[in-house]
């Protein structure tokens, strides 16, 4: 029979580096699972993710064992490295804070195509694109 | 180590966005709520300048966001809940319980009382689970022993009990060394420092029978080299916390090609690897 689940945690924390520090401490400990044996799982499967945010859904069964799943960094954080700014627009349809290439969206479809709902790269580079532009980037399609 | 919390208000699809934003100002965790999102940062990097900027940007992205309150979350055991339910178990020789239960072991297994709080180390996991069961095999009577990221101790006292001389732990981990030292007093060992710090605290031209080390492939192969350097010749390096795609790379690790791969064991995912001098 399956697993009663009690609850779903949904965190973003650095990949390699998970401690019992806050979010990870408060949110786990509340739940009653064991935060160091989460830190401990999280780190070795994100060390090559080592720098960048990391989304983790953890779901917590009634019997207080745990499973995570990780996903890709957030499209955003990857978009900002990509165009080197420190800020997103607040007027995204106005005022444009950078650029990012057709090529640098397509890097981000392809690291991040797992968890987009797209059927194929250049589908998902769309994506990727609305999502900077919604950031105040300018997309360059020239080859 | 203090930290402080804002939870904002922010509709789902802002979060990643948001994130983005917050963690280039120093930000290192985040938890989505349903439009809310909870972002933490350690308290010695924020100020009410920082919290003005945010706002700042907040403001930018739409009149919804904002912040609904600041928090300051002091450090404390958030294991607790967790502790009370854990329970008693045999793992190889040892029987491993934390001073609140009850029930005794076997009369041939060897008693472990952890009582783990924040620090790693409890025998829950596969990674401290092979190390305590392949053990008795690698333990020898009057054996030197050096823990790297002791955690709770219990790697280091249960080869104490099995008969080695003496152990050195360490751990950067701020809540290892009181809870190893709390671990050791109550199993009664003796013989067994541990200090806070990484590989620069082991005593200097100090060298050991076995050295054990239960963290993860990074930290395992940039501290290897230093590690061997306090390994005698012929002693062993009982690595672990390893998933099975890093026995590879740490195989074809240079600062451990001197040494002769003994064994690897697996627990489900996760991997120990003996080597020998």
């Amino acid at each position: 029979m399956a697993k009663k689940v009690e609850n779903i945690l949904k965190l973003q924390i650095v990949g390699g580096q998970a401690n019992p520090a806050p979010p990870v401490g408060p949110a786990l400990g509340q739940a009653g699972i064991n935060i160091m044996e989460f830190c401990k799982a999280f780190n070795a499967k994100t060390q090559d993710k080592a720098g960048t945010v990391v989304p983790v859904e953890i779901t917590v069964y009634q019997d207080k064992s745990f499973t995570f799943k990780t996903k890709t960094p957030p499209a955003p954080v990857l978009l900002k490295k990509a165009a080197k700014i420190k800020s997103g627009s607040g007027e995204p349809n106005r005022k444009k804070v950078g650029t990012v290439t057709w090529s640098q969206c397509k890097d981000i479809a392809e690291q991040k195509m797992e968890d987009l709902n797209a059927f194929d790269i250049e589908a998902g580079a769309e994506m990727i694109a609305g999502t900077a532009r919604s950031m105040g980037l300018r997309v360059n399609r020239e080859k | 180590m203090e930290y402080v919390q804002l939870t904002i208000s922010a509709e789902n699809d802002l979060h990643e966005i948001l994130i983005a934003e917050l963690f280039d100002f120093g930000f290192d965790g985040f938890e989505e709520q349903d439009k809310q999102l909870v972002a933490s940062i350690p308290a010695d990097k924020f100020d009410f300048t920082k919290r003005e900027e945010i706002e700042e940007i907040l403001r930018k992205l739409g009149e919804a966001e904002s912040v609904m309150k600041e928090e300051i979350i002091e450090e404390k055991n958030w294991n607790q809940a967790w502790e009370k339910s854990i329970k008693p178990q045999t793992i190889g020789k040892f029987f491993v319980h934390p001073t609140w239960t009850k029930q005794e072991g076997g009369i041939d297994t060897i008693e472990l009382i952890i009582d783990p709080k924040m620090a790693f180390g409890t025998g829950y996991h596969p990674t401290t689970r092979v190390m305590l069961e392949w053990m008795p095999e690698v333990v020898e009577q009057g054996d030197t022993v050096l823990d790297a990221g002791t955690g709770t101790g219990i790697l280091a006292i249960a080869a104490l009990k099995l008969g080695a001389g003496s152990a050195f732990g360490f751990d950067v981990d701020e809540w290892s060394e009181m809870n190893a030292s709390e671990n050791l007093y109550l199993n009664g060992v003796s013989n067994f420092e541990v200090k806070r710090g990484s590989v620069e605290v082991i005593p200097d031209h100090e060298k050991y029978d076995l050295i054990f080390a239960n963290i993860n492939r990074n930290a395992l192969a940039e501290m290897s080299g230093d590690l061997i350097q306090h390994l005698k010749p012929n002693g062993k390096l009982l690595l672990s916390g390893l998933l099975l795609e890093d026995e590879e790379a740490m195989l074809n690790l240079k600062s451990l090609s001197d040494l002769d791969h003994v064994e690897t064991k697996t627990h489900g995912e996760w991997i120990a690897i003996l080597f020998q001098g």
